[in-house]
């Protein structure tokens, strides 16, 4: 994301490359080191803009970087775009999840056993109008049921930066009951 | 029939908001004034030869102040600024949003249908607070009435009012008139269709309701020139049909000259959809945050003014107000620079007429102080070229 939206006239994918080595990955330690156990990196340059076929290679590169003997989770999270286009090359890239916004992908696209985990963007981080806990169960479980990742998230599609705090607490709640009902379901 | 009026080339003009004056916010607010307050209000009132300012100065004395006593500030500091952009030397000037709240508050929080929902982000570290349209859009009473009879009786130069435009409203907005979620199961194809239906429904809505309503009571108290604000126009590329469609909606049919501002934007992404925006008869831009310091006037020299070829090549061949003023920037452009700017421009249009020369946006981020530097300089800058181009 920093790489292409970076004001450069150097190569972009030596940039992103260059970024993973020296800024994100001590970043990331010194947060594992914190007691973080995911990391989560969001990336809505991909999503909204795209990524043309040669660059999946360094960005392969710098998530190696980033993900080489990490004593924590790593995610990929696609947002403020259709992933679809996207799953089959994401699902080979060098982390433990892939971030998918399900606001803008069909979840029938995303096929079915994952062999990484699913960061499903459930939750509108752009619109005021607050989910109901019945549909965020029922994705759920279909995800669970049909895709079958190896570890199922249930989070906001974007950041929440969006939304005013009243209204992201309300979602985050309606998230969280979400969660603990599917947990329910899934237990018994 | 939308009006064109007649301008000389090179016309000269503000964009929207300037700063308001640290004495208008804190008796505004009810906050206590200072020393300082009353010396800032004193300075500019002798600096711009404000008439009476002494009774500003009076007035400020006497806090606490009434509904009415506040009003009557606000209109203080509509015609300092009015003078600030008269002594500045602009052709066209306007009294850079000193009697609203902001362009977007002002509006929505005079119209039916909207509640507020709360702070969010803008941009960096500025948040506005954002509201829901939640019913039927109305328009409760025309909101800029007041400001804009007002400024008729103390403005000398011409006066062009800025609107906030119908697609910016929407785009700043929440939607919730139909509360449904979407449920996710739902193919994504039809529920995208079904959103960008709500969303076109919504922005011409605002057009038809709200902003059109406005610019009919303006040209009944004989507003020529509306400029119809349109920051949000380039956040969704796939919806620059609908900023265009909401501009048309508006505009349409109305006797008056219509503009519009964008700023801060890939503007090449506008193309080729305001080819379709033929009542808008001239487009302020920003150029300058893009642009080399340098001087010149050629291609090379002038790296942010490039996209302005295809304003230039629209069908319907409207303005271009030039934006040469780094609004981002306490930097002073030189007088020599401006020139070089407005001569390529010139240059690339092959017709001064078609040229008006502009800040790149609202000023409100700068001080007056730097402000109206950067204005003096603007219009000394118009000067040379026009000598240049011996107009």
């Amino acid at each position: 994301m920093f790489s292409r939206a970076a004001h450069t006239d150097q190569d972009r994918n030596r940039l992103m490359v260059g970024l993973a080595e020296q800024v994100l990955r001590p970043a990331i330690d010194a947060a594992v080191r914190a007691g973080s156990e995911m990391i989560h990196l969001e990336d809505p340059w991909l999503g909204y803009v795209g990524i043309t076929r040669e660059d999946w290679a360094p960005l392969t590169d710098a998530l190696t970087i980033l993900h080489r003997d990490l004593k924590a989770t790593l995610a990929f999270h696609v947002y403020f775009g259709d992933a679809a286009p996207h799953i089959g090359q994401l699902l080979q890239l060098p982390v433990d999840a892939i971030g998918v916004d399900l606001v803008q992908t069909d979840v029938k696209a995303l096929g079915s056993g994952w062999n990484k985990g699913l960061v499903a963007g459930v939750i509108n981080g752009r619109s005021s109008i607050l989910e109901s806990p019945k549909d965020l169960v029922d994705v759920a479980r279909y995800l669970a049921d049909t895709v079958r990742p190896r570890n199922l998230y249930l989070s906001s599609n974007s950041e929440l930066g969006y939304l005013p705090t009243v209204v992201a607490e309300q979602k985050v709640q309606r998230l969280g009951d979400a969660a603990r009902k599917v947990k329910e379901l899934v237990s018994v | 029939m939308n009006e064109i009026v007649a301008h000389k080339p090179l016309l000269t003009h503000e964009v929207g908001s300037l700063d308001k004056p640290g004495w208008r916010v804190k008796a505004y607010a009810g906050k206590p004034l200072d020393a300082k307050d009353l010396e800032e209000a004193r300075a500019w009132g002798e600096r711009l030869q404000v008439p009476e300012y002494e009774r500003l100065l009076d007035l400020l004395r006497h806090a606490p102040f009434d509904k009415e006593q506040k009003a009557e500030l606000q209109r203080w500091s509509s015609l300092y600024a009015v003078r600030l952009e008269e002594s500045a030397g602009l052709d066209v000037v306007y009294d850079g949003e000193q009697q609203r709240t902001e362009m977007y508050d002002w509006a929505v929080s005079h119209t039916n249908g909207f509640e507020r929902r709360g702070s969010v982000r803008a941009f960096d570290n500025k948040y506005y607070t954002k509201e829901a349209v939640v019913g039927p859009i109305s328009l409760r009473s025309p909101f800029h009435n007041a400001e804009f009879s007002y400024l008729v009786s103390v403005a000398e130069a011409e006066l062009k009012i800025p609107v906030t435009g119908a697609y910016t409203i929407a785009d700043w907005s929440f939607d919730e008139r139909n509360r449904a979620p979407e449920n996710l199961l739902q193919p994504a194809a039809e529920r995208a269709r079904q959103r960008h239906a709500a969303r076109r429904d919504f922005v011409l809505e605002v057009a038809r309701n709200m902003i059109r309503p406005n610019l009919e009571a303006l040209i009944a108290l004989g507003a020529r020139w509306i400029q119809v604000d349109e920051p949000g126009a380039s956040t969704e590329a796939d919806e620059l049909d609908l900023f265009v469609d909401s501009f048309n909606a508006s505009v349409e049919g109305l006797n008056a000259m219509f503009s519009t501002h964008l700023c801060f934007s890939d503007y090449n992404l506008f193309f080729p959809a305001i080819e379709r925006m033929e009542h808008c008869r001239q487009f302020a831009v920003g150029f300058a945050n893009y642009d080399s310091r340098e001087l010149g006037a050629s291609d090379a020299d002038r790296p942010g003014y490039q996209v302005i070829k295809k304003f230039r090549d629209l069908p319907y061949k409207p303005a271009l107000g030039l934006g040469v003023l780094d609004i981002h920037s306490d930097f002073i452009e030189s007088p020599e620079l401006v020139r070089d700017r407005v001569l390529y421009a010139v240059k690339v249009f092959g017709d001064p007429a078609r040229i008006h020369v502009t800040p790149d946006c609202g000023l409100r981020t700068r001080s007056w102080k730097v402000a109206y530097e950067k204005l003096r300089n603007m219009t000394a800058g118009v000067e040379l070229a026009r000598r240049e181009l011996q107009l």
